[in-house]
């Protein structure tokens, strides 16, 4: 097994030459490809030309062993599967030994794979590991003499174990620009992803297209981990619970191919934030898996910017919990104390109005009787209009109740709110213009409705009964809009805004009954359904109350 | 209710209903969905298992899929609390026409609508207004259940038989909408079919008519 010397000098020297141009040209080349497979094919076929070898092949460590798909023979290529597992073939050889296998005498080798030994007539040959800084072997190269040709010199041996290291060199930059690419397009993609679950599927799609390999997200619940993501052929069992937990509360790794728990299938690697473990991520192992350096430290890129997405999108929801949380407490409070003062008007009309009808003393006409009853029956249906306005915001906006959205059309939309003001709008001309072929708009039949009825009924309190009242719809812009014309005073400029605000009354009309609830109302609905309201000052003199509601159909609010 | 007409025997629990109902044997039932002892949906089906007296469930707003729930183990039609004497009336007399109603009649009149059902006419204020076919089908399945609520899953079972719902569905609201259209003489008309949102429609009768029109 020992190379053969020669001890011609100038002959030797002239061979040194011949390498180091070789090399050098190796080298150039090498560094100029950024393509895995043009690499390795490169470095074969320097070394087929530094050592005048007929045939050759070089390939890349997987998580199986050694692989490479194809051969060079001369300048021809020459498809050949070749996988060695470790201690197989001689790839194999060098991955449990790194270091070179050499041999003069091929005919009577046990370790080469006889196919190849066949299919390219090898005499003597060698196999050269590919080592990185992190001395782990992450690729080979062989090449083979025909019987007939010269044998492998020391020079050749030499040689060889140069372009080897070149290769090693080339390959890891390669790596590394590979994977600065990959973690530049996680990151972008998680920068896009919204939710929790867009995190997950951008995690998980580039898990897949990077390691091969199913995984499982872990996210701490009121009681220990949850499973928040998992790949469809992970295996979930009690014991890989045990190991994702112990990595959770240790914030180390756990799982196969670690200290801890290592007859588990996966191994559990604590997704940190600022020292605090905030979830795990299990990833499928193989009992033969292997990362290189580089794919090492891709995963613990991805895990470091999943985790940080992850913790972002967690944050985001709580506070949306707090803002939910905080916006309808501040509700119930201001509706407790404003409400009393609201419902103290009806009840004392109604009061006045039975205690009238019941009293023994006093002697009231047909007529009379019927008025009061109808003030009673007034009074009640405002109150129960009130009630149901007060009601749907609050469940609104504590996302108790989600909108039935429907598609609807929006003339019934208007018949109903004017039918549920009932007397009031008796004696107004009330005009409507909705085109014949409006199309249907999805909503919530109610809620447009009580919106609808807040708008006329403003519409009727704050415009002379003289005055005409005009509904019109039509679509602009792909989009519903809805206006409630009137021609009363109108609001001052500065007002048209601040009228939203919740318990907001306009001083100049404090005269007349509200309780200032109505266009925050309005607002909170029309926002529900993702469309805005506004009011506008009617050239015409008075006020135009707009609604604008999308017309495709709403994700889900 | 008694002046109205109507014998009244008010129980009080869900169990005494089921015990009352066969010795006094009304001839409507207005069943309240939330009682002391069981669900009034569960006495719903427990009386619809032996007998067909109409029943009219009373809720409270907000609960379209408890209504449907309802309408499909055999409810006759629902009132939404709170609800007046005057919608309450209507709705039994629709309910009682329906059940114990005489024969099929050639006509039917409600407001300005009228509706000849030989000859195929359907006149809006003296017009005649042609409708397409599948409109006057819709219009008749609503007519026969006067005044009271269809849902979508009986309209759409009614007029296409087994068609996929959620295609039919917007079929159905689609026609609906152009039969409102060609039903409608002034704005304040357009709701001679009520949409009972999320659940289906209902047809008015000349009853309800006078009473919308009391209250505008």
């Amino acid at each position: 097994m020992r190379p053969s010397t020669k001890n011609s000098t100038s002959a030797s020297k002239k061979e040194l030459e011949r390498s180091l141009t070789s090399l050098l040209r190796l080298s150039d080349r090498l560094n100029s490809v950024f393509d895995l497979d043009k690499l390795l094919d490169a470095l074969v076929e320097q070394a087929l030309d530094l050592t005048n070898a007929q045939s050759g092949c070089a390939g890349l460590r997987t998580a199986r062993g050694m692989s490479c798909n194809h051969f060079l023979q001369g300048s021809d290529v020459v498809p050949f599967l070749y996988d060695c597992g470790l201690g197989t073939g001689w790839a194999g050889w060098v991955l449990t030994n790194k270091t070179t296998y050499f041999t003069t005498d091929a005919l009577n080798d046990t370790v080469i794979v006889p196919e190849i030994r066949e299919r390219f007539g090898v005499a003597s040959g060698m196999c050269i590991p590919i080592i990185d800084n992190e001395k782990e072997v992450i690729g080979f190269f062989e090449i083979y003499n025909r019987q007939s040709s010269k044998d492998f010199t020391q020079q050749d041996l030499k040689n060889c174990v140069a372009a080897a290291q070149i290769a090693a060199l080339a390959i890891q930059n390669v790596l590394t620009n590979a994977k600065l690419v990959a973690l530049a397009a996680f990151s972008r993609s998680l920068t896009l992803a919204g939710d929790l679950e867009q995190i997950v599927e951008v995690a998980g799609n580039h898990l897949e297209a990077h390691f091969h390999c199913g995984f499982v997200l872990l996210l701490p619940a009121d009681q220990g981990l949850v499973t928040r993501f998992r790949t469809p052929e992970f295996l979930w069992t009690d014991k890989e619970l045990d190991a994702a937990t112990w990595c959770w509360q240790h914030g180390r790794e756990a799982g196969a191919q670690t200290a801890t728990l290592p007859d588990s299938l996966a191994r559990y690697l604590p997704l940190m934030v600022r020292e605090q473990t905030i979830g795990v991520l299990g990833l499928e192992s193989r009992p033969d898996g292997w990362l290189s350096a580089s794919q090492s430290e891709l995963l613990a890129g991805f895990v470091g910017q999943s985790a940080l997405a992850i913790e972002r999108s967690l944050l985001e929801q709580k506070m949306r919990q707090l803002r939910t949380l905080d916006e309808s407490e501040r509700l119930q409070s201001a509706i407790l104390t404003s409400v009393s003062h609201e419902v103290r008007a009806p009840i004392a009309a109604i009061t006045a109005a039975v205690s009238a009808l019941l009293s023994p003393g006093l002697s009231l006409d047909r007529p009379r009787e019927r008025q009061m009853l109808r003030t009673a029956e007034y009074e009640i249906k405002r109150l129960h209009r009130l009630m149901n306005n007060l009601l749907s915001v609050t469940r609104i906006q504590a996302g108790v109740s989600r909108l039935k959205l429907e598609p609807s059309d929006l003339s019934d939309v208007v018949g109903a709110a004017l039918e549920e003001l009932g007397t009031s709008t008796q004696k107004r001309l009330i005009t409507v213009q909705i085109p014949s072929d409006l199309p249907l708009v999805p909503m919530d039949f109610d809620l447009i409705t009580q919106v609808l009825v807040n708008l006329f009924s403003n519409a009727i309190k704050f415009s002379p009964s003289d005055q005409p009242i005009d509904v019109r719809g039509q679509i602009v812009d792909g989009k519903l809009e809805v206006s409630v014309v009137d021609r009363g005073r109108g609001i001052p400029n500065e007002d048209l805004e601040r009228v939203f605000q919740r318990f907001h009354r306009l001083e100049s009309i404090s005269s007349v009954g509200g309780l200032g609830l109505g266009l925050f109302i309005c607002k909170e609905f029309v926002e529900a359904h993702r469309g805005q309201i506004r009011l506008e000052i009617n050239p015409d003199g008075g006020t135009i109350a707009r609604i604008v509601l999308p017309c495709q159909t709403l994700p889900a609010v | 209710m008694q002046p109205a007409g109507y014998n009244l025997y008010p129980v009080s629990t869900g169990e005494e209903a089921l015990q009352r109902f066969k010795l006094a044997r009304p001839e409507l039932i207005l069943l309240d969905l939330f009682l002391p002892d069981m669900d009034g949906k569960e006495v719903l089906r427990r009386l619809r298992a032996w007998t067909s007296t109409p029943i009219v469930v009373m809720s409270v707003r907000d609960q379209e899929s408890e209504k449907i729930a309802c309408l499909d183990a055999g409810a006759d039609d629902y009132l939404t609390k709170p609800f007046t004497m005057g919608e309450l009336l209507a709705r039994l007399r629709a309910v009682l026409r329906r059940a114990f109603g005489a024969a099929q009649s050639e006509m039917f009149i409600a407001g300005d609508l009228r509706v000849d059902f030989n000859r195929r006419e359907v006149f809006v204020e003296q017009q005649q207004v042609k409708l397409s076919a599948t409109e006057y089908d819709l219009l008749k399945v609503l007519i026969h259940h006067a005044g009271l609520v269809r849902t979508h899953h009986q309209l759409i079972h009614e007029l296409w038989g087994g068609t996929h719902y959620h295609d039919a569905v917007h079929l159905l609201r689609v026609t609906i909408s152009n039969l409102r259209r060609k039903l409608a003489c002034d704005p304040r008309n357009l709701r001679r079919i009520v949409t009972e949102p999320g659940v289906g429609y209902r047809l008015r009768t000349d009853a309800d008519w006078a009473q919308v029109r009391e209250n505008l």
